[in-house]
Order: structure tokens, then sequence, then C-alpha cells
């Protein structure tokens, strides 16, 4: 197995487990980890998570027919893979903030020293694998692994590159979450930022398939107990 | 329209029978709070009349709340235990499906999922009555029975886990079936004919007499119809030979016959077949009847199937075996808004023939399955009354009118009810009148007391209706009913329980109904005002006739007409302009007849791609800067003028794109959904603040990223090129949309209404054509912000590597892919329910849906019995000309589509079990049709990709292996919809969590999906998300904006 085979599938399997998690397990984690880190990078951990609380933690409620509910909730998408040039510390962090949050295993592929000094000792709050940092250099291998979202902070010609390239392989569509503008840096301060790690889904239980709808009758308009006909 | 007091007029009563039928279509969904308030007089008894009834009631009740053995054991025990909710309804849930599972581990797995007491607060909101149930109680009495003593028992959850901790599996499964058995005793007076004759005779000693009725679920296959009849025939044949009229002991017994169990499609769209076909079948046992002198009721089911019901019985009345004979008779609903038309035309139709027709009055028991109905509909308003005062007023009222002289000798009433108030009332009116043939019937089962006191003095006939039939089947049916029905209103429970004040009983419904604030009930909204944000997109009930032929005839005026279209931009058609310059144009056929020609479309050229792309970029800027409001309100404009062109865009449909007429108003009616539910999502686009992780306030706003391609498919022409088109431009963006070759003219029609609608010129363009040349040149182009696409995952692989090529910075695709969608069925699952939901899934729309069913997994239990439904139900299927209302199976869209399908099922029948094909008749030589077919396939690898049309696969799977069916699933990596069917709710929610699918349903089939509440799209191969129709589409189409706080 190659190192990134195997960094690949330690990621993957992190991920089996964390997806399944429910916000609040994910929300603890995230909070001891942005404690674990210094002065403003605590911040970006605090707000992005704070704004995923809101947006992901429960499932909503969609009103539909009767008889029915129908739950709109969102899970990570997999494998985020992170690719970050040197001094991008902020916008990586947020990223790496939104995509934890969201339920995806991340692998930061980055040589970047301050940054990976910074993120290390912290990530001890995690499971095992779920974080992982990697070299810089493995992250065109990575890429050809399924990672189900990558994200990108640095210039805009290695955007592109990075784009051509997921959008040449074969599989399931990848979007590029991607930060060009270093100075405003406009998606490290999105409170949508989240959603771009997620995968919606929508359970839709009919709750009348037994018999009864309890949420109806309680309404008053019941009709007499069973007369057939 | 019919007004109340006309049933009172004797003119009015005297019209030709054709005249009075044509009042009742109409009435089906007539405004509440109008009708009601004439009916209120009807049922409205004068003073003295009131007292007396009060007075009666009150005797009654305190009568039977004295007399030591009214109160069974089982009316005792409803009220010792006060049950709650959950634990009625889990016990309930265990007796629906506890009999029909055939294997020991899922039995298992099903009563340590009901009494493990999972969680159902998620699904069942709190505040809800109580549901004091037949099931929890026969439970009770069953663990008394296995020998515990009655101090131990403080709720029926701590004696069945302490029964659960004593034994093991196999005896706590043998004690809840043996309790299971119980309940049905008491609810099905015998498994055959000749056990509920036995069973009946104690009563029968008694002067009562008897309506058998073999009731079940509804017939879905012709086995299962003919079954039905059989029994039937036999119950008429051994009652008739029992002679019980002959013995002294009159009246004679009758049977029901629920006309849902003797065809397989009895159904008002298959009216002709059903008329010709139940007709000869009901003929043939009345003839029976006759002759062994066993009365007959057709009882009565779902409001959609009214019409053709009383259709059915009008043919088999007027033949001559029933003529003088006097006991063929029908049930009518009181909630049904149609209920005293309906008595008017049954009284005229005896006066005509001389024949009196038996009518059994009941209150109606699928109530809140016609509101759901209604509301999925977005039907104008409800079949029914959202009342139950309201139901209790037209029960009286209706009451009234039988008892009347002008129907004296023509309808001889039968009075079904359990309410002390209703029966006493009756009595009084009918000592009013004179009127004294008539009889009261009761449920077996039920309101045995309530008769008991009724009849003890007054000894008006009584008939006690009672189910026959095996257990295993009549459970779930008769459960269901109960659960439907079985409020803690319900008077059965308030009769015996003391602490119930007797004054509350005796109230008459029409002061209760004057009482309250309304006469229709708010809690209840009209389908039309079901969403709080949006109006419900308007639909119409293509089952009534009097709803079918206003459409039909709107329809009809465009069905002939030809359709042009061609490139839209700067808001001017240049159709005609092509053909001055002699472009060519393509003529569009007919799916299901290529030799009709629907119109004629031009091509987009290259040339006009630079040209579009151009004028949206120009008409952007203003656009993006118009109050969100405003764009807002032009999106709401175009739903209502969508919605008003329902006719035409159904009979293009229709035409263009081969769609059924049902699935046609579905499709327009999405539409409409998708303008009204983006422009309510106007506040994901207004301005928020925030202060940052760096310590600064920001406004952040969401405004549109320029201009946006769209590229559409053709199995949804309408909705989705719409709903791409109307999201893209409410976020702010201009939009150049490209919609599939094969249904440009559709398309075109829908950008002339948003032009219509006020959308400025520029902002949308259309650019019909193929997708390898105008799609690609509109995707490469380096001006476009986003695309969204919906179509296959190759395609969408293209546009994805079209658009990165482009030398300019990536941008959003949105795209919607296909699936190989799922179901997965275990063994307590309901067959009927199960095959239903297999058959509109995987051939609705001739499987032309994303969403559609390709790959059912059978728990290997049940399989055997689930294939031959299927088989069966496929059977029944028409596959035929869209415009017909009895087709339920189109065309495919083109001869490649059809090529491609045909070489799928050739290589599946040469490699796979074939359970099933359709013969395709003659009428459908000129489209391109595929015969729906099902295989049985052994393994998973066998199905490539998605196949498109009405094909489905079935793979068994043991009980044991359910989460390897999941992973094998999730590794065909699509992801899109998912059906379950389990009546185990920790089994349906582990299968939920671990299956990696956008839409999951359950207990329901997966196709669908409706705007705003059940937002669609998938994961991995299937798309890229965010879900189209829900909460957090628009945002994908935004850009953010930041200002400083």
């Amino acid at each position: 197995m190659t190192e990134e085979a195997r960094i690949f599938a330690n990621a993957l399997a992190a991920w089996e487990a964390w997806h399944l998690d429910c916000f609040a397990a994910r929300e603890e984690r995230l909070r001891a980890f942005g404690k674990a880190l210094p002065g403003q990078l605590s911040e970006v951990v605090s707000f992005h998570l704070r704004e995923a609380q809101a947006l992901l933690a429960a499932p909503i409620d969609l009103k539909g027919a009767t008889g029915e509910t129908n739950e709109l909730y969102a899970v990570g998408r997999g494998v985020t893979l992170i690719i970050v040039e040197d001094g991008a510390g902020f916008t990586a962090l947020a990223f790496l903030t939104a995509a934890l949050a969201a339920g995806n295993s991340v692998i930061i592929a980055s040589d970047d020293r301050v940054l990976c000094a910074t993120l290390n000792p912290a990530l001890a709050c995690f499971p095992y694998h779920l974080v992982q940092l990697v070299s810089y250099a493995l992250s065109h291998e990575l890429m050809e692994s399924d990672p189900r979202c990558v994200a990108y902070v640095g210039n805009s010609e290695t955007e592109r590159r990075i784009n051509r390239h997921l959008a040449d392989r074969e599989g399931a569509i990848v979007a590029l979450c991607s930060e060009t503008d270093l100075q405003a840096t406009p998606l490290a301060h999105d409170p949508f930022l989240s959603l771009r790690f997620v995968t919606e889904r929508v359970r839709t239980i009919d709750v009348t398939a037994v018999g009864g709808n309890a949420t109806l009758l309680a309404s008053g308009g019941a009709a007499q107990p069973f007369v057939p006909g | 329209m019919f007004r109340a007091c006309d049933a009172l007029d004797p003119e009015f009563l005297g019209q030709p029978l054709g005249k009075l039928w044509e009042y009742i279509s109409p009435h089906y969904m007539v405004d509440e709070s109008t009708w009601v308030s004439q009916l209120l007089p009807l049922a409205t008894p004068c003073d003295a009349e009131k007292r007396e009834i009060a007075s009666r009631t009150t005797r009654l009740i305190e009568a039977i709340r004295a007399d030591g053995k009214a109160l069974s054991l089982f009316d005792a025990l409803l009220i010792e235990y006060g049950l709650d909710t959950r634990e009625g309804i889990l016990l309930m849930g265990l007796a629906e499906a506890l009999m029909r599972i055939p294997d020991a581990a899922t039995a298992s797995a099903l009563i340590r999922d009901k009494l493990g007491a999972a969680d159902f607060k998620s699904h069942l909101k709190r505040g809800n009555s109580l549901f004091v149930t037949a099931a929890t109680s026969g439970l009770l009495l069953a663990t008394k029975v296995e020998g515990l003593a009655e101090k131990e028992i403080q709720g029926p959850l701590g004696a069945v886990n302490r029964l659960v901790e004593r034994c093991g599996d196999p005896v706590i499964r043998l004690a809840i079936g043996q309790t299971m058995e119980k309940m049905a005793r008491r609810f099905v007076l015998g498994r055959t004919i000749a056990e509920a004759l036995r069973n009946s005779s104690p009563m029968r000693d008694k002067g009562v007499t008897y309506s058998f009725d073999m009731l079940g679920e509804a017939a879905v296959t012709a086995a299962d119809a003919e079954k039905y009849r059989s029994d039937y025939l036999l119950a008429i044949e051994t009652i008739g030979r029992n002679g019980d009229g002959g013995d002294g002991r009159p009246p004679a017994s009758s049977v029901s016959i629920k006309l849902s169990a003797l065809h397989p499609r009895y159904e008002a769209a298959q009216e002709a077949r059903v008329l010709r076909e139940l007709q000869s079948t009901l003929g043939a046992l009345l003839q029976r009847a006759v002759a062994r002198d066993v009365a007959i009721t057709i009882d009565a089911e779902e409001a959609d199937r009214l019409e053709l019901s009383l259709r059915l019985f009008e043919k088999a009345y007027r033949s001559d075996v029933v003529a003088g004979w006097g006991k063929f008779g029908v049930a009518v609903q009181a909630y049904s808004k149609r209920a005293l038309p309906v008595l008017c035309w049954l009284n005229a139709l005896s006066r005509e023939r001389g024949t009196p027709i038996p009518v059994r009055l009941v209150k109606g028991a699928y109530w809140d399955s016609e509101i759901k109905l209604s509301q999925q509909g977005g039907y104008g308003d409800y079949p029914v009354y959202t009342r139950k005062e309201a139901t209790d007023v037209a029960y009286l009222a209706c009451a009234h009118f039988l008892l009347r002289a002008p129907v004296r000798g023509n309808l001889v009433p039968q009075f079904a009810s359990h309410n002390a108030q209703t029966v006493t009332e009756i009595a009084v009116m009918a000592e009013t009148t004179g009127q004294r043939d008539f009889e009261f019937q009761r449920l077996h089962g039920m309101g045995e007391s309530l008769y008991e006191h009724v009849t003890g003095g007054n000894r008006q006939p009584l008939r006690i209706y009672a189910p026959v039939g095996g257990h295993r089947d009549l459970l779930p049916y008769l459960v269901r009913r109960l659960l439907e029905n079985g409020a803690n209103s319900s008077f059965v429970h308030r009769l015996v329980d003391a602490r119930c004040p007797i004054a509350a009983l005796t109230e008459h419904p029409v002061d209760r109904l004057r009482a309250v604030s309304s006469l229709r009930n708010d809690a209840i909204p009209l389908p039309s005002a079901m969403f709080p944000e949006r109006k419900n997109a308007l639909g119409i009930n293509i089952a009534i006739a009097s709803e079918r032929s206003s459409l039909e005839r709107k329809v009809g005026a465009f069905l002939d007409r030809r359709a042009t279209g061609g490139p839209i931009i700067d808001g001017q058609s240049r159709y005609a302009d092509m053909i001055d310059k002699g472009s060519s144009v393509q003529s569009v056929t007919a799916p299901y007849d290529r030799r009709i020609e629907v119109g004629r479309l031009a091509l987009a050229t290259l040339d006009q791609v630079p040209e579009a792309i151009a004028a949206a970029e120009r008409a952007f800027p203003s656009w993006q800067a118009r109050a969100v409001a405003s764009r807002c309100a032009l999106l709401e404009k175009c739903g209502d003028i969508v919605e008003a062109h329902l006719p035409e865009l159904v009979a293009l449909l229709n035409r263009e794109a081969g769609k059924t007429v049902r699935d046609a108003i579905d499709e327009v009616r999405e539409a409409v959904d998708f303008c009204r539910y983006y422009a309510s999502r106007a506040e994901t686009l207004t301005s928020i603040e925030r202060r940052g992780f760096d310590g600064r306030m920001r406004h952040i706003a969401r405004e549109g990223r320029g201009v946006f391609v769209t590229i559409s498919p053709w199995n949804f022409p309408l909705a989705i090129f719409l709903g791409q088109i109307t999201a893209a431009l409410v976020a702010g963006n201009t939009v150049v949309a490209k919609p599939a070759e094969q249904t440009g003219l559709i398309a075109a029609r829908a950008v002339q209404l948003l032009l219509k609608a006020g959308f400025p010129a520029g902002v949308i363009s259309l650019l019909p054509g193929s997708g390898a040349e105008i799609g690609s040149a509109l995707t490469a182009h380096p001006a476009v912000a986003g695309v969204a696409f919906t179509g296959s995952i190759a395609t969408a692989r293209r546009v994805n590597r079209t658009l990165a090529a482009r030398a300019v910075a990536p941008v959003p695709l949105i795209a919607e892919t296909g699936g190989q969608n799922a179901m997965i069925v275990d063994s307590t699952a309901l067959p009927q329910q199960v095959v239903g939901d297999v058959i509109r899934g995987a051939f609705g729309s001739a499987g032309q849906r994303c969403s559609a069913l390709r790959l059912l997994y059978l728990q290997e239990d049940v399989a055997d019995r689930i294939i031959d439904l299927i088989r069966g139900a496929m059977e029944e299927l028409k596959v035929g000309v869209p415009y017909l209302y009895d087709t339920d199976v189109g065309p495919v869209i083109d001869a490649a589509a059809k090529t491609r399908l045909m070489a799928h099922i050739a290589r599946m029948r040469s490699t796979q079990k074939e359970i099933a094909r359709i013969e395709l008749d003659r009428c459908v030589e000129h489209g391109d049709f595929v015969a729906p077919s099902a295989f049985e396939i052994d393994d998973i690898g066998c199905l490539d990709e998605e196949k498109f049309g009405p094909i489905l696969h079935i793979k068994r799977f043991k009980a044991n292996q359910l989460p390897q069916v999941v992973a094998e699933i999730n590794q065909t990596g699509y992801g899109l919809t998912m059906g379950i069917h389990s009546r185990n709710e920790t089994t349906w929610r582990a299968i939920e969590k671990q299956a990696r699918v956008g839409n999951c349903y359950i207990n329901r089939d997966q196709i669908g999906a409706v705007v705003g509440v059940q937002p669609f799209g998938g994961e991995g191969l299937s798309g890229t998300g965010p879900k189209a129709g829900g909460p957090h589409y628009l945002l994908r189409f935004t850009r953010v904006r930041y200002g400083d706080g």
C-alpha cells in the first residue's frame, strides 16, 4: 500500500465513525480543539463552530401534508482534502473547522511549518486519524483517491490547476472550495461555510402507514370509531 | 348547485334521475362553512324534541353505567390502565404486523422494538389525544391470563417487560401471538363463514341479525379479486343454506361487499373496464344472493371511488335479477359532503324502479386519509368535514331525510352508530315522523351495552356488522381502521367511563357546532394554505367527474394545436427570423405516435451562444441591483401564470414529452411550487450582521454571480427547467437556458410565460439545441459564472471539464445526476402496501424519473408472495397513449432510449430470471414504448449503470444480511433515493442512518418529492447538492458580499 493510500484509508475509516456521531459530540471535540489553539485561531474555531451549530446541529422539520414527517439534515461528505499554501493559516483553520463540524474527516496537505506546528498538538483532541497533516507534495496523489471535498487556500494559478485535475477524474463530481484572496479572505468569514462540506439528506416517514394520524385526530375532526363502509 | 333545503322539497326530489345525478359530483368539495350552515336547520330538533332526546340519552347512559355486566372486562381495562399514546400505538403497531411475519428472528426483533419503547416522539408530536386501543387491552388481558396477579400490573409495559425477563424469546412470541389472536377474536366473528355463523347463533337467538363481511385489503391482482369473489359467494351460499330467514329468527342475515376487494383496478380512471368487469362479477353474486335470499350491501370506500360505486350500484340495481327484491342496498358516508345529494338520487332511483333500497348510514372510516390525499393533491377543498361535530350534524341531517315521508317505501334506513345520543335522537325522530321501517347497526365487538339497553325497551331491529376472515389477513386492516378512527374522543370509551360527565355526552351536536367560532376547523387549513409561507400549487382531482370533465374540455382545446419554438434572446423569439433565413427547423413528433407532428422547433446556432450570453451580461447589473423583494414578486407572478396555464401545459407535456395526464398535472404543480418556494426563500439573500473572528462587525449579503447557464433534462421539461431558472434568477443572476433537445417546445413556452410575468428581456434567454454543440459552447464561454445541470453523470463530468478548462476562476456547478435506487422490504412490511409503492415507483412515468425504483430487495421469507403480487399487479397495468385517463404507463422519450432499454431487457432475459413483462397492444405500435418488465437478479453486479425506463430488478436477502444489503447499495456509488418498508423502527432507523442516499422514504413510495417538503438531490455519483427545492439551494447561486457594520 502506498503512503497516500494508507493515509486515505485511515481518513476514510475515521470518517465512518465521525459522520455518524451526533453534532453535539463533534462540537465537544471541536471546542476542546479550539481551546488548545492560541489567540485568534481559537476565535476562528469558535466562529465557525457557532455558525455550523445553527445550520447543522438539528434536523430541519419541513411542513408537508399531514401524516408524514419530513426532516432535512446534513452529514459529512467523506474525506476532505485541504491543500494549503504557506501563510494561509486562518482560512485553512476555517475550512478545517467547517469540514469537521459538518462531519468530514480531513487531510491537510501543507508544508506550512508554522501552521502544522500550531495545529499538531491540538489535534490530540480528535479521534485517531480524523485529522491528518501530510506533506503538500502528496496532494496530487491524494486527489486521485476518493476525497468527496477538496478545499484550497493559495493562488489562482494552482486553484485552476487543481480544479482541472478534479474535473478530469472519473467518479463523483467533487467541488473545489477555494480561497485565493488572502487579504480579504471572504470565504474564511462566510457564516455559511460549513454548508460547502455537507451533503444534505431528507428522511420522509409515513407515520400513517400502520394506520392512524394522531396529529390530525388531535385537531378534532375525527369521524366515528370504525364503522366500515 | 344543490342546497340542503332542496332535500325537503318534493318538487326537487321529483326531478328525473339524470338531473339529480348531476348535483352529486359538483358537491364533491363544496365550501364547508356555507354548506354546513345549510345543513344545520335540517339537523336541529325542536325544543321539545331536544329535551326529550337529552333526557332519554341521560337515562340510557345511567342505565348502562349502572349495569355491572355492561362494563365488559375489555372496557374496564381501558379505563383502569389509562394508557398513554405511546404505549397504545406501540402495541397497536405490534398487533398490525406480528401475525404476518413468517420468520422467528424478525418477529422477535419487532416485539423488542415495540416493547422496548422506541422513540416515537420524533414523528408523533406531543399533546396528542390518548389512544385507548383494543390491542393494548387485549395484551393486558393476555398478561392476566398468563398468570400475572392484577396488583403486579402497573401498566402494560411493566407487565410485558417482566414477562420478557422471565421467559425466552419463543415463549414471548407465543404469548404475544396468542394475545393478538385474542384481540382478533374480539373483532372478527369467525375465521370462516361457518365459524361466524356458529358464533353468531346466541345473538341471533335474541332476534339480532348480522351483516357478514370478508373484510381485508383491497385486491391488487386478479387472483386476489377471484379469491375474494369466491369468499363472498361461499358466504352467500352458506348463509342462505343455513336458512336463518326461515327458522323463525327474522330478519335474514346479509353480506356486505367491498368492491375494492372484487377488482384489482377499482378506481375512477378505469371506469369503463370496472363497469364492464365488476358488474358481471357483482351480477353473478347478486343472482345467487337473490336465489338464497341473502341481502347484499355495497360498502362505501374512499371519496374518489364514490361516483364509480354509485354507477356500478345503479347498473346492478337495474338488472332484472334484483327487481322487486328490496334487499340490495348501499352504504352512504355522512362525512362526505356529497351524502345528501347522493341520498336524493338514490331515492329517485328507487322510486323509478319501484324497488326499495336499504341504505346503511355511516359516518365514514377514511377521514384522515381523505384529508391527507387532498393536501397532497393540492385540491381546492376537502371532500369531508373538518370537524367531528359537522359530521355528526350531517349524520343527523341525513337521518332526518331518511325518516321523512317522501322517502318512505323507497329507501329503508339502517343506522350504524355507537353513539348513545345519535341512537336516541333517531328513535325520537322516528316516533315524530311515524317511520318504523328502519334498523340499527353496530360493529361486532363494540357497543354491546348500548344496544342492550336501547333495544331492551324498544324492539327496533338490530344488525351486527361482523368481519369474517383469517386473523392474519384481517387484523392489519382492522387495526389500521381502528387507529384511524380511535381517538380518545370516541364515544364508545367515554360512554362507560364514569369519570366523563354524562352532560358532556348528551350535548346536542348542533349546539356543539354552533358553539365553535367557525364552522370549518381552522386547525386544518385548506390544501392551498397548508404551507405557512406560500400558497400550495392548485391540483385537480381527475377521479371526480365534475373536475375531470372541466379539465378535459380545457386541455382538449390545446390538443390539436401545433406549437412552435426556437431561440429566445433579449426577449425576442428568433423563430420567425430563422424561418425567413432558411434555417433548418426540426419537426417535433409525439413519443406515443411518431406520425403526429406536435410542432416545429428551430434549433439554436453556435453564433447565437455569444449573442445570448452578451445579452445576459448586459442585463445583469440592473437585474442584480433590483431589490430582492421585486425579483420575488416577479417569481410569484410567474407561479400564478404557470398555474393559470395548466390545461395548455398539460396538453403540451402530453404531446411533446409523452406524459400521462396525472403526471402532467403533477409536473405543472411542481413548477408552480418552485416559483413560489424560491420566492419565499428570499430571506436567505437578505443581509445579516456578524462579528467576525477578527472582532470586526460585518454586513454580510448574498448577491448574484453573473450569467448562469442552466441545462435541463427532458423527463421534467417544465418543472426542472423552471426550477433551475427561477432559482438562478431570484438569486440575482441572469440566465441562458439550454433545454433538452427532445422538449424544446415546452421550454420555449415556459420562457414566454416568464417574460409574460414581467422578467425583463435579457435576464432569461433560451437556446434549444444539442448538448454536444450548444451545451458545450455555453459551458466553454468564459463569462459563465455558474451552471445548474440535471442529467447523466457522464454529461455532468463533461460539463465540469469544459468549465474547468477555461482560463478563469472555478465557478459553481450544481449537478443533479442519476441514481441506482433501491427499496428494502423486510418481512414485517404489509405486502399490499409494498406492491402499490413498487408499481408506482418502478413503472410510474414509465420509470423515467431520477427517483424511480430500480432495485427491490426482498427478505426471502416474504419474497415469493410479494413477487406473485408484483407480477399480478403488473398484469393490470395499462400501457397506452398518455392523453387517455386510464393509461398508467406512457411511452419512453425517444427511439434511442427505447433501443438502449430493449438491449438491457434482452441481456436481462438471457442472463437473469424474468418475472413479468407486459404485452404491448397495437395502439402503441407507432410510438416509442417499452413494456414494463421485472427480473430477479442474483447479483447487483449485473447492473452497470442507471436504466432509465420501466424495468424493475429484484434481489432476495436473508433476514440477517441487512447490513450487507445496505453496504452493497452504498457501493454502487450512487445515492439518490431509497425506500424502506418495515414496521420495525429500530430496523428502518438503522438502514436510514447507514444508507448514503439523498432522499430516504420510509413506508411509502420513493417518487414525487414535493418542493420545500422533500428537497431533492443525491450524493456521490448522484449529484453535488445542494438540494433543489430546499432551503440551501439559492445560496449556491450567489456570492457573498461584505460591508462594514
